[in-house]
């Protein structure tokens, strides 16, 4: 059984910052693209097993909406993947601020295409923020999306291959046009191994 | 010179002071808050000479702190330095009362350039 990898608070306290960093350029990325002004929010960061994070998602998925789930396999020396979760409402007001009208909202093509495009953005500018700042390359898979009602419908079991998750979350909150988008990123054991040293790396600096 | 550092994130105000004692003498006093509320309160004690503040924090955010501090003393020069990078932000910032803006990470270059141009330094 592998052996369960925590943060202490200094790690987890610069982790958080380096997520703070990375997930601000990201929100000021697609703030400038809907011209609107969006509120930051303090990273959380979890770590659990396979176990605690199906909990998590069914928790997360149990209000009975649609909610719009992309994901991207991350490859390199940080590899996991990440997912974007928006619920069906955020995704209409946010298809609004891209022009989207009528008949167009009630077709999820439509929907999950303005959905791949923000999390597409959200995710690389982040992580690449974030790889930058760990001294790390990365390369993702494209996105894919599906809309998923609970998390029995959404739970794969390749995230058994995680014994142990971290899930690093973030949300991006347009309050004036009602957007709530929530960015996770999962981390493998072996990347984990690599993000505790990145991190102690730079709390030698200072 | 006292200079209040402001940021939830230990980290944060660790690479903020760093950056800062590349510029400053040993005699200078460095003065730490965790929220918005602390910084207010420090402020009214130690009345330093700049304090450098991050935005999205617990308790009292950035923003409104600024603005308290700015009330209780219209000459306070307040800093943000921030990830949060949105042009609204900055405004927003300003607006309270901050007399300019660095993007994070913070190191002794940008924050040179920032003391420099504000007549600080």
């Amino acid at each position: 059984m592998t052996e369960y990898i925590e943060f202490d608070e200094n790690e987890r306290d610069c982790l958080q910052e380096l997520m703070n960093i990375s997930y601000g350029s990201a929100t000021a990325a697609i703030a400038d693209i809907i011209n609107k002004e969006a509120t930051l929010s303090i990273p959380n960061i979890q770590t659990v097993n396979t176990k605690q994070f199906k909990e998590y998602l069914k928790e997360k998925l149990g209000n009975q909406v649609d909610y719009f789930i992309t994901n991207q396999l991350i490859s390199g020396s940080f590899c996991g993947e990440t997912m974007f979760v928006i619920d069906r409402k955020s995704t209409e007001n946010l298809a609004l601020e891209f022009d989207l009208e009528g008949e167009e909202l009630k077709d999820d093509d439509e929907l999950k295409d303005v959905i791949l495009e923000i999390s597409n953005i959200i995710t690389s500018t982040t992580l690449s923020k974030l790889a930058g700042l760990i001294d790390s390359s990365i390369s993702f898979s494209p996105p894919q999306i599906e809309i998923v009602r609970d998390s029995n419908s959404f739970y794969r079991s390749y995230i058994n291959e995680y014994s142990h998750i971290i899930i690093i979350s973030t949300d991006i909150i347009f309050q004036e046009q009602n957007i709530r988008g929530e960015l996770l990123i999962l981390s493998k054991d072996n990347a984990t191994i690599y993000l505790k040293e990145a991190l102690n790396k730079i709390l030698e600096e200072f | 010179m006292k200079c209040l550092v402001v940021d939830d994130s230990k980290m944060a105000r660790r690479m903020t002071i760093k950056a800062l004692s590349d510029l400053i003498s040993e005699n200078d006093e460095i003065i730490q808050a965790s929220n918005g509320e602390e910084a207010f309160n420090l402020y009214k004690e130690y009345n330093p000479d700049i304090c450098l503040m991050d935005l999205t924090m617990p308790v009292i955010d950035g923003f409104e702190a600024t603005l308290n501090i700015k009330k209780f003393d219209e000459k306070a020069k307040i800093i943000i330095i921030s990830a949060d990078i949105q042009e609204t932000s900055m405004e927003k910032a300003k607006k309270n009362g901050a007399l300019g803006f660095i993007k994070k990470p913070v190191n002794s270059d940008n924050l040179k350039v920032m003391l420099e141009k504000l007549g600080l330094f």
